[in-house]
């Protein structure tokens, strides 16, 4: 346990150190707030990979009362060569006692061999209330790096880093809230030169963490796929007897469809969040009470994630001649590429017909007597583009969201630009897996094509909003 | 069928994975996968369901959606060998004034041969014609089974051409039984006829090619050219024949026809459906979206950074924030941990205000030392903040003293907004403020806004 590399996260009350902790253990349940007191007594966020833990990080409690508590070690030190001893001693004269619990919680694991990460906010001008505490940090003798998080919008940081390099080898910048996923890693690996034995296990970490980064991001394409086909292929019945008014049967069938649609969002939206552990997002947007601006079939989310005619038409012709050059190799170019016209033709006019009639309504017959009325499956190509555009728009959000971020979600602020990162080829392979979603679990090869897409499709997207 | 219900049952456990967390999927196989050895292959799959399960593979779940297609090829089976002997007795039928027709066995055996095709075609096409059908049946009879697994599905196919040709084997075989046993307790007459106009060489040539896979090594079962010359009948016509014993050897040719135009082809294509089967199932298990998911959680470290559980507790959300009174200029202002301006104190208070420091990189002396300059001074004290700050122990060390020092003299706390101007906190900041002034519990001590203009005394 003593050669596993831990870091004491510590500091002035309310400057991130929590954020920080949320951030790199990857965990939005760590109380954040604005008060301090919040944090009361030290956490240990271990990494641990197949149950071996690689380091800890323990968040712990603001300085209290630094001056004090240096006064007492200034008065019992002799000699530099006893301010290690002299703060260990400090905390056990002072355990229990209420005024210095925060203090001595902050302080325990540093002279339990924790190295020091002490977190100021580089977005306030320097205080010298934090030199008492710098002071005290120097007197264990352990290793440290200081971290100039970045909580308000102002930057204050020349200051801070020239004080902070007065007590600390190490300085840096880290917005705990908006910091990339690769700034992370980086930082950690930054723990990893506090100590000679501590570069191995941590380089090891960052590896398994961007793995990780990589299969998530794997992970989110496939559970979109699966979502688009579920939603795709949907079919509500219902049983009609004799009788029985099928304007409102219909009209019950439309509500049923649209909410199993919505809840299907939904369920895919907590898919994703729960993979990048965000298990406790707020968002805008409500869960069920739909708010007409947002919802899955508001004109705007039309507006924003629908296509053109134009682009529907242009790329239905290439998704049909792509199916017609099947037919012109059957005849071993006898037709004279007259499959591929002929299937362009259709394509294109399918999307172009096709194209805002969400509504698919079919009677059939019941073998119990009566009729079966069948809501579903969507033919409207503007469907799959709006749910996916919602999902990778979604997914991007929460795969860049650091665990430190408290702020709503809020969707809808993009267009259908995006499209044009991906290559024709791309573009007419989405349209022909959207259009023919795959039948069932079973059905390999467009769960596969429409995988594909997808995962382009992502990648698409998060090039065009790199551009935005 | 060992595949068929490893299949059936990984898909129920996949399906019923869905609704489970990913991370407890991902901890709960990676952990089998590093005690058990399982990786998500074929091989390591029972193990798996195994261990998942908490007992053996005991295809309960699988046997349950088999129950009807095992039943159904029980009931085809037995109905096959009924027709089939039933069929072979009609051919057969000899009311001793016409002759078996050969012709008519001919044709019959080519039938079966063209359906045998047919079947494997449909199967391999994918065309189900007698799905609406079944369904209908299952939802009317079986209703657990009217809407099978979707991996099921995509399987009807080959089990349904699995069950027709294994219905035409019976057929056959149960067909060539009857035959055989004909010949042996009755005296069967064959002859050949046709309404066409055949002559006896022509159809000599048509059954000596029908006789092409045996006539080399059983030409016995050869129909000569003289036996078909004989043997030709007409329905107007003399029925007594020249040789009856000569229209006896027929049945050689007939049954060598049925074994290979009818039961032979039934198991070739049998073979071909169940591996038509297998090979379907095999390409199912191994493309199923849960394998390959499966094979990442197996193979993947299980990272665990804390991710689950939340620590702390958030204070009271902000709320309530009473609008501070203005400051009542007193003499003593003191700017606690350098907030605020030095020039605050004669600009708000008037010149002869005191401006005092305290706290930050001041000495705890230092800060008793101010207190007693406060208590001479003697007036409300103000004491600026740094309101983007929270309030620390320290300070409130600090107010306690004061309030022991001064005797009962108004303190009023100040906390400053961050910015070039002296402005009062804004309300979210302020908040944490007046509930620490709350916790002190000193009736004297109150949060403030800034002095108003021309307040000096």
């Amino acid at each position: 346990m003593n050669d596993v590399p831990r870091f004491a996260v510590v500091g002035h009350p309310n400057k991130g150190k929590s954020s920080i902790v949320a951030t790199l253990a990857q965990n939005d349940g760590i109380a954040i707030a604005l008060e301090p007191g919040t944090t009361r007594n030290s956490d240990v966020y271990p990494l641990r990979v197949d149950g071996v833990v690689l380091y800890e990080l323990i968040d712990t409690p603001g300085f209290q009362r630094p001056r004090q508590a240096l006064a007492w070690m200034q008065a019992h030190s002799r000699a530099a060569s006893d301010r290690p001893d002299t703060v260990r001693a400090f905390v056990i004269q002072h355990a229990g006692e209420a005024r210095f619990h925060d203090e001595c919680e902050l302080l325990q694991p540093i002279i339990d061999g924790a190295g020091i990460l002490y977190v100021v906010d580089g977005s306030v001008p320097y205080s010298s209330e934090n030199e008492a505490e710098m002071e005290i940090l120097r007197w264990t003798g352990r290793p440290s790096l200081a971290l100039i998080n970045h909580i308000g919008e102002n930057d204050c940081s020349a200051p801070w880093e020239a004080a902070l390099g007065q007590y600390f080898r190490i300085v840096r910048q880290f917005n705990a809230v908006q910091a990339p996923f690769e700034e992370h890693l980086s930082l950690l690996r930054g723990f990893g030169e506090l100590a000679s034995g501590w570069r191995e296990p941590l380089e090891r970490a960052v590896q398994y963490l961007r793995e990780q980064g990589n299969q998530r991001d794997h992970q989110s394409v496939t559970l979109i796929a699966t979502a688009i086909g579920d939603m795709l292929r949907h079919v509500e019945t219902l049983s009609l007897r004799e009788g029985v008014d099928r304007t409102a049967a219909t009209q019950t069938l439309r509500v049923r469809w649209r909410d199993w649609q919505r809840q299907r969002e939904q369920r895919l939206r907590h898919d994703i969040e729960k993979l990048y552990q965000h298990n406790r997002l707020e968002r805008r947007e409500s869960e069920l009470a739909w708010d007409a601006g947002d919802d899955l079939f508001s004109e705007r989310a039309r507006h924003v994630w629908g296509v053109s005619s134009t682009y529907l038409a242009a790329v239905g012709f290439g998704a049909g001649a792509l199916g017609g050059v099947g037919i012109d190799a059957l005849a071993v170019g006898h037709t004279l590429g007259a499959g591929a016209l002929i299937g362009g033709i259709l394509g294109a006019a399918g999307s172009v017909y096709y194209a805002g009639k969400l509504d698919r309504f079919k009677l059939g017959p019941l073998s119990a007597g009566g009729q079966q009325a069948r809501f579903g499956p969507v033919h409207d190509p503007q469907f799959g583009y709006v749910v996916l555009g919602r999902a990778l728009e979604h997914a991007w959000h929460i795969a860049r969201r650091n665990h430190a971020a408290r702020d709503p979600l809020a969707f809808g602020n993009s267009n259908d630009r995006w499209l044009q990162h991906l290559t024709r080829r791309e573009r007419v392979a989405l349209q022909k897996a959207l259009l023919t979603p795959p039948r069932d679990v079973g059905d390999t090869r467009r769960r596969t094509a429409l995988e594909d897409s997808v995962g382009h499709a992502a990648a698409a997207f998060a090039a065009w909003c790199t551009e935005q | 069928m060992r595949n068929l219900s490893l299949l059936l049952d990984f898909d129920e456990q996949y399906r019923r994975d869905r609704q489970q967390d990913r991370r407890f999927l991902h901890r709960r196989d990676r952990h089998l996968a590093t005690e058990q050895d399982i990786d998500g292959s074929r091989g390591s799959l029972p193990a798996w369901l195994k261990a998942v399960r908490g007992h053996d593979l005991d295809n309960a779940h699988a046997g349950a959606h088999l129950r009807a297609w095992r039943w159904m090829r029980v009931l085809f089976v037995a109905g096959g060998s009924v027709l089939g002997a039933a069929t072979m007795l009609g051919l057969l039928y000899y009311d001793g004034g016409r002759r078996i027709n050969v012709t008519l066995i001919i044709a019959v055996a080519l039938l079966e041969l063209l359906l045998a095709l047919l079947t494997t075609a449909q199967a391999w096409i994918g065309w189900q014609p007698w799905h609406v059908v079944f369904r209908t049946l299952a939802a009317r009879w079986l209703p657990e089974h009217a809407e099978p697994q979707p991996v099921l599905r995509t399987l009807a196919g080959p089990l349904a051409a699995r069950i027709a040709q294994s219905a035409g084997l019976a057929f056959g075989i149960a067909a060539l039984v009857v035959l055989l046993s004909q010949v042996v307790i009755h005296d069967l007459a064959f002859g050949w006829s046709t309404t066409l106009q055949a002559s006896a060489p022509a159809y000599h040539e048509m059954t000596s090619a029908l006789a092409w896979p045996w006539r080399s090594w059983m030409p016995s079962a050869v129909p000569s050219l003289a036996l078909v010359e004989q043997s030709r009948y007409f329905r107007v016509g003399p029925a007594v024949a020249t040789n009856p014993e000569l229209l006896g050897i027929w049945w050689r040719f007939i049954a060598m026809l049925w074994l290979f135009y009818v039961i032979l082809p039934r198991v070739v294509l049998l073979a071909l459906a169940r591996a038509q089967l297998a090979l379907r199932v095999r390409h199912q298990l191994a493309d199923h979206p849960g394998r390959a998911a499966l094979r990442e959680r197996c193979t993947t470290p299980w990272i665990d950074s804390g991710g689950g559980a939340g620590t702390g507790t958030l204070p009271p959300a902000d709320g309530g924030t009473l609008s501070p009174s203005p400051a009542t200029p007193g003499r003593v202002m003191i700017r606690w941990a350098d907030a605020g301006d030095p020039g605050l104190a004669p600009q708000w208070l008037g010149a002869d205000a005191l401006g005092l420091d305290a706290g930050g990189s001041a000495s705890l002396d230092a800060d008793g030392a101010v207190l007693e300059q406060a208590r001479a001074m003697g007036g409300p004290v103000i004491i600026l903040a740094r309101g983007w700050e929270p309030p620390t122990g320290e300070l409130a060390d600090f107010i306690t003293h004061a309030c022991g020092r001064l005797d009962r003299v108004p303190i009023q706390l100040l906390p400053l907004a961050s910015g070039p101007q002296p402005t009062l906190a804004a309300a979210p900041a302020l908040a944490p403020w007046q509930r620490f002034i709350k916790r002190l519990q000193q009736p004297n001590v109150v949060v403030v806004d800034v002095p108003a203009k021309g307040g000096t005394p």
